[in-house]
């Protein structure tokens, strides 16, 4: 990995190294060697994103990147490749190799991702700005992909028992609280207007 | 043989004829009785009559069969039911059991009579035997006439004695018996034509008295009585049954919630024996205890409301709070009395008491946790001159009692942590007022929560004994080597740091009379041990110093700070508040705490200028040599830092800590889990010391998740599994 070849790197190329990762950890998972491959896709990630950071170009302009692949790529057929997009933003928008990102940052890519896709988009995001006082984990990046998926705009679909992280739980306990699950319902009709609004109804893969 | 003269049937007959008539007439009362000789004709007559087979019609075994049938008929029809249909009642009664005894001694005499039959010819026909016709000639013609009438007579006298009168209980067996024989063996004739009456008319007859029945729990004693003089025995639990549902089961809640003798009102007015009848009344009924134990625990959740109520009104300072508490003792030594005495430690009341406990303990009477005041309370039993005078005896049990009520709340360790706070208290300024105690009440905190609960109290209880053991070697090093001499009396109290509650240490600028001794006991120290580390803490510590005053010399008791900040006023008579601060190292808050205690409060032993009763940072001090006091001897109180937020936020600290090493260890063992269940075993591992709210769980979750440690299944994400790579 010399540093020339980074430069001349875009965010097409960090992407496409990104997928070949991920989809050989995934296609030949073998029981007996999970834990090398494991290793093997973390190191490779890594070296991954020492390139992206060598890249200065693209970590200054790092949201207009995420959205012009947005744009390029076919997301609106598959899911699971929607999916791999979607984790790959939280892994290109990590800073030196930090576990997690700034509010700020989550904010700003989750409104470029999933616009169009979750209901709730706006008020997810102005609730977290002015209740999430921590940084936005991997986890809770990943969960919220699912949440969007599997809660309508009224919030049925919301199992209070299960596994979703304290800040998903904790929205919508404030979405109750401010009474706008009905309200809700009309402010989405207006986003409904963008194509992608239809909820996903594929399953997850595999 | 072939000589035997051929018996008609006629001439045979009338023989058979007369003795029959002679059978009547002894059972008709006649005193005659039966020689062996005419036995033995009577009986060679049948067997004649029988075995005289040449010609067929000469062979008369049918025709005998039918004519034995006959006796019987004729004899009932023309005697016994005429002598019973004009008999009523009790004699009815009575009468059918003699002609019943009458009966059977004449199916035992006419079956001797007429037995050849049995022989072959019942026998190669398979006919009912002898006595069996006997029993149903009675059965058909008498006892289906008048078993109505017999069942409604027994009911009847039944019904008397339940009304206290006396009646023969005899008669009444034997009665039954009719019934229990004349079903030659099978209960169904007991069972359909009385038994069923009986149990029906039973239901009807206590449920019409079953208002009545409360205060006479002795009911069903009483029927089990007479059950054993003469009613079938297998009626016995049916007829209890019966009764316990007519009288108990249907009228449970009405009995229950009576408005001037429900178990509201016993438990109101305390009516113990009342309530022990009504345990024993309802715990013989299926599922009869929980209605009852249902009302304990309101009751008790209503008290122990009133008692939250009360402290609520009337506690405005923590100096009342101790009556909260001795309330909540008298409260569960009351009912836990209820619980031994009347309801029989049954664990059904345990539970409802628990329950009842655990509502009104762990609510929060005016701004403080009870864990708090249970601390507090422990705090003034152990402490010298505290508000609670007790003697020993009667301080082990109310330690008993504490340790009893804190099983019901589920802030424990904040328990553990106060309790800590108050004991280091205690230790440290010498206010314990029994080392006896404080090591009792540790047995019995150890017992009932576990040994990791106390290990730090413990801790610090042994730290003081070998503190005190430590200040005598360096009272023996500074006789032994006069060199070192620190100045002043100095009594170190050296303290293992992980036993005691966490106290801010700061880097305050020592006067040299202090820098010296703490350098004359760190060189003393140093000769024991090389790898310990000594923090001192100046916040805890006492002076002892002259105030030479103008009209007299004080001895002033000060605390560390306050001292330091006097010895200031030695070498200069006013101070402005900046100099005073760069000269001690010292917060803003803590000084002018200091600075208040020293020119604000009681003893102004500096004056402050403006003079106000706030310190502010452009104030100026000044030694008062004009202060004086009629004591010797004062002590200048600083007023305490609230600790109660710092407590409440160490045991939130220590609490993410238990959470995240018990999600780990679960974790470690169970390797994958879905998230329902992992949080259920946190909750459960976790109870013994508090109890983890939800969302406190799921926080620790996501952090053990983004250290790695563990990952959410790509599958299924409500389940976990331990993160491969760390396996």
């Amino acid at each position: 990995m010399d540093s020339p070849a980074a430069n001349h790197l875009d965010i097409f190329d960090i992407y496409g190294r990104y997928c070949d990762i991920m989809s050989g950890a995934y296609a030949t998972r073998n029981l007996v060697d999970e834990l090398q491959k494991t290793r093997f896709t973390r190191e490779a990630l890594n070296q991954l994103m020492k390139l992206v950071d060598s890249s200065l170009h693209i970590r200054a302009t790092i949201f207009e990147e995420v959205y012009k692949l947005k744009l390029r790529l076919n997301l609106e057929a598959d899911f699971s490749e929607f999916s791999r997009f979607y984790d790959f933003v939280f892994f290109v928008i990590r800073e030196n190799r930090q576990k997690n990102i700034t509010i700020s940052k989550a904010v700003t890519g989750w409104k470029i991702v999933l616009a169009g896709r979750f209901r709730l988009l706006d008020h997810w995001c102005d609730f977290v700005e002015k209740n999430q006082r921590y940084n936005i984990s991997e986890d809770t990046w990943q969960q919220v992909l699912a949440f969007s998926r599997s809660v309508h705009e009224n919030l049925e679909g919301y199992d209070r028992e299960g596994a979703w992280p304290v800040l998903i739980d904790d929205f919508v306990e404030h979405m109750y609280r401010i009474g706008g699950v009905d309200t809700i319902s009309n402010s989405f009709c207006f986003s409904c207007g963008d194509s992608g609004a239809q909820p996903f109804e594929d399953s997850f893969p595999g | 043989m072939s000589e035997v003269k051929i018996i008609e049937f006629e001439e045979g007959w009338n023989f058979m004829q007369m003795g029959i008539t002679k059978l009547k007439k002894i059972l008709e009362g006649e005193e005659l009785c039966f020689s062996s000789q005419e036995y033995m004709m009577l009986y060679t007559t049948i067997f004649n009559m029988c075995t005289q087979n040449k010609p067929p019609p000469n062979d008369y075994s049918q025709h005998l069969y039918d004519k034995y049938r006959e006796a019987f008929v004729e004899y009932i029809n023309y005697t016994v039911l005429p002598s019973l249909r004009e008999r009523h009642n009790e004699f009815i009664l009575r009468e059918i059991v003699k002609r019943w005894a009458n009966h059977k001694i004449m199916i035992r005499w006419l079956s001797r009579f007429f037995h050849y039959l049995e022989r072959f010819f019942i026998a190669r026909r398979s006919l009912p035997g002898l006595d069996e016709v006997g029993l149903m000639c009675f059965r058909d013609l008498v006892y289906e006439e008048l078993k109505g009438k017999a069942r409604d007579a027994v009911i009847v006298l039944i019904d008397k004695e339940r009304e206290g009168e006396q009646i023969d209980r005899g008669l009444l067996k034997n009665v039954l018996d009719i019934f229990v024989g004349i079903g030659m063996g099978k209960m169904e004739y007991y069972e359909n034509d009385f038994e069923d009456a009986m149990l029906k008319h039973t239901a009807a007859y206590y449920s019409r008295k079953a208002s009545s029945w409360i205060v006479e729990d002795s009911c069903p004693d009483y029927i089990k009585i007479r059950v054993s003089h003469y009613l079938h025995v297998v009626s016995e639990t049916k007829l209890l049954e019966k009764v316990q549902n007519e009288s108990l089961v249907v009228y449970t809640n009405q009995l229950l919630e009576k408005e001037h003798s429900g178990c509201r009102v016993l438990l109101r007015d305390d009516k113990a024996e009342d309530l022990s009848r009504m345990y024993r009344l309802f715990h013989r009924i299926h599922k009869g205890l929980e209605p009852v134990s249902n009302m304990f625990k309101q009751h008790v959740v209503a008290e122990g409301m009133v008692l939250v109520q009360q402290a609520e009104d009337t506690t405005h300072s923590k100096s009342e709070t101790p009556f909260f508490v001795r309330k909540l003792i008298e409260l569960y030594d009351k009912y836990m009395a209820y619980v031994t005495n009347c309801f029989s430690i049954n664990s059904l009341f345990h539970k409802a008491l628990k329950e009842a406990f655990e509502v009104f303990c762990n609510k929060i009477v005016s701004g403080f946790s009870s864990a708090e005041l249970l601390a507090s309370y422990c705090d003034n039993i152990l402490k010298k001159g505290g508000s609670e005078q007790l003697s020993d005896d009667a301080i082990e049990e109310t330690l008993d009692k504490v340790v009893k009520l804190l099983s019901y709340i589920n802030d424990k360790d904040l328990f553990a942590e106060f309790c800590r706070k108050k004991l280091s208290r205690r230790l440290l300024f010498d206010k314990s007022a029994n080392d006896e105690h404080e090591r009792l009440i540790l047995t019995k905190l150890k017992q009932h929560c576990g040994g990791q609960f106390t290990s730090k109290m413990e801790g610090m209880v042994t730290d003081l004994t070998l503190a005190r053991e430590n200040q005598n070697n360096f009272q023996e090093y500074l006789s032994n080597n006069p060199s070192p001499s620190p100045g002043i009396d100095l009594t170190v109290t050296v303290l293992t740091s992980g036993f005691w509650p966490s106290y801010k240490s700061c880097d305050l600028s020592l006067p040299v009379e202090m820098a010296k001794c703490v350098q004359v006991f760190t060189e003393f120290y140093q000769t024991k041990t090389k790898h310990r580390k000594l923090t001192w803490i100046y916040s805890l510590g006492t002076c002892n110093g002259n105030g030479k005053f103008d009209s007299k010399t004080i001895e002033l008791i000060l605390g560390t700070y306050q001292a330091a900040v006097l010895l200031l006023f030695n070498s200069s008579d006013r101070l402005s508040y900046s100099e005073i601060k760069s000269q001690l190292n010292l917060a803003d808050d803590d000084l002018i705490r200091l600075l208040q205690s020293l020119s604000c409060a009681k003893y102004k032993i500096l004056i402050k200028e403006p003079s106000n009763t706030t310190v502010s940072s452009s104030d100026h001090f000044e030694f008062n040599s004009k202060f004086t006091d009629r004591m010797r001897r004062i002590r200048v109180p600083l007023p305490p830092v609230d600790e109660r937020k710092k407590v409440v936020e160490d045991v939130g600290k220590e609490r993410r800590y238990a959470i995240d090493a018990c999600i780990v260890r679960i974790m470690k063992s169970r390797k994958v889990l879905p998230h329902q269940q992992l949080v259920a075993e946190c909750v459960e591992q976790l109870s013994s010391m508090f109890k983890p709210d939800l969302k406190a769980i799921k926080k620790q979750m996501e952090d053990v998740i983004t250290r790695d440690y563990m990952e959410r299944d790509q599958e299924n994400p409500n389940f976990v599994q331990v993160f491969s790579l760390n396996q």
